[in-house]
């Protein structure tokens, strides 16, 4: 073993022995030493070393709030922005209020010479509903390259509502309180004009094949309403 | 329980009974059967008789005023070696950092190389197993706090590898190889005795 002869030096050490009186001095000042065995809880609290540490941290963290508190950099929280308002949005609301449930060319589509709409930057547009909102949109995509930038930078638009000498009718003629009743294959129904007020609308670029969908969807309507008018 | 029946009962069964009952003869006990060993323990460890004796009468004062704290899922020894390594730890650095402040005030002062003057070596007082008793804790003195504590409590107090892991918080490997680290020095300080 390689640390025998260690191991017996050690062993081989006298044992030190406490003294004879030890019990008696130990008696004595657990006698003399009056023991906190009957300290409440706030007495062991309220004790300087403890109080001292704990009123430093204390005011270290008050502190670090303080500090922190001024030099946080303020983040709105994007849920309770308020989105902007949008001036394709805001074009068709002045122009009429409504949005036609169905929009038509037809022969009864009046100019709208008569609701003129100037655009600084674009063409001039010549319809309302969404043949304008598609104006503007290749209009922005023209200034703007993308929707992205058009929110945050949307297109001046001047609407002289005052040259508005009529107010513009979609296809179906009917205003806001009225309805028409249109046959579907499961049953009939009515349909009301949309209003626009207080609704917020995301800008979509369908694709090739959406747009030809949206066609079709937008004949089948115009010969259902054709046919119910006739 | 009469006293006669008391000292029959092991040291966790005292505690207890002092716990429960609190009956301080169950305490005394415990106080007779322990302060030898611990005595020598801290000795050993701080190589100053009054310090050691400072430290073993606070460890039984704290056994007296915190024995609620004791579980009896633990061995009574292995829970009055703990408080008593603590307390000599807390004293050994205690001590080191007073003697190192005391140095170098003295040291400013006369601007020359202060020796701490060893007292408790008197040969003159000693026999000749005392002189080698003194020369081995001077060697044992020298070796690194953390294995002299291992070591002593292996080689000198006779605890299992076990029982020192739990004293000292430490895995029974890191015990071992601490205790064969310590035994390393103590070789190569004590190499003159052991080879005679």
């Amino acid at each position: 073993m390689e640390f025998r002869n260690i191991i017996n030096l050690l062993r081989q050490l006298q044992q030190v022995k406490a003294p004879s009186n030890f019990e008696a001095d130990l008696m004595r000042r657990i006698n003399s030493e009056k023991f906190s065995l009957q300290n409440t809880f706030w007495q062991t609290i309220f004790i300087p070393s403890r109080m001292i540490p704990a009123a430093a941290l204390a005011v270290t963290v008050v502190l670090l709030v303080i500090v922190l508190n001024n030099t946080a950099v303020t983040r709105e929280n994007p849920f309770s922005i308020i989105p902007k308002e949008r001036q394709d949005v805001t074009l068709t609301l002045k122009a009429d209020n409504t949005v036609p449930v169905k929009q038509i060319k037809t022969d009864k589509i009046e100019p709208v010479e008569k609701n003129k709409v100037e655009l600084k930057s674009a063409p001039s547009v010549e319809t309302f509903g969404l043949q304008k909102d598609e104006a503007l949109r290749s209009e922005s995509a023209q200034t703007t390259e993308g929707y992205e930038k058009t929110a945050g930078a949307p297109a001046e638009v001047n609407l002289p509502e005052k040259k508005l000498t009529k107010p513009f009718l979609p296809p179906t003629q009917l205003t806001e309180n009225e309805s028409a009743n249109v046959t579907f294959a499961s049953g009939k129904i009515s349909v009301y004009p949309v209003n626009k007020a207080g609704l917020n609308f995301r800008q979509v670029n369908p694709s090739s094949q959406q747009k030809i969908e949206i066609n079709q969807l937008k004949e089948k309507l115009e010969q259902m309403y054709k046919s119910k008018l006739k | 329980l009469t006293d006669k029946n008391l000292y029959e009962l092991t040291d966790e069964e005292l505690i207890l009974e002092f716990q429960q009952n609190n009956t301080v003869k169950a305490y005394e006990i415990l106080v007779e059967r322990y302060k030898n060993p611990l005595t020598n323990y801290i000795f050993r460890f701080l190589g100053d008789y009054e310090a050691c004796l400072d430290v073993v009468q606070e460890t039984f004062i704290k056994v007296y005023r915190y024995k609620d704290s004791y579980s009896s899922i633990a061995k009574f020894s292995t829970w009055i070696y703990t408080i008593a390594g603590n307390l000599a730890r807390t004293e050994y650095q205690r001590r080191r950092r007073r003697k190192f402040f005391s140095i170098n005030a003295y040291g400013e002062e006369k601007d020359e190389i202060f020796e701490i003057p060893d007292e408790s070596y008197r040969p003159d007082q000693l026999t000749d197993s005392g002189i080698k008793d003194e020369i081995i804790q001077k060697a044992i003195r020298k070796v690194s706090p953390a294995y002299r504590e291992m070591v002593i409590l292996r080689d000198i107090q006779g605890l299992s590898y076990e029982e020192i892991s739990e004293i000292s918080g430490i895995r029974v490997g890191t015990v071992k190889s601490r205790i064969n680290r310590g035994r390393a020095q103590l070789q190569k300080l004590l190499e003159d005795i052991y080879k005679e």
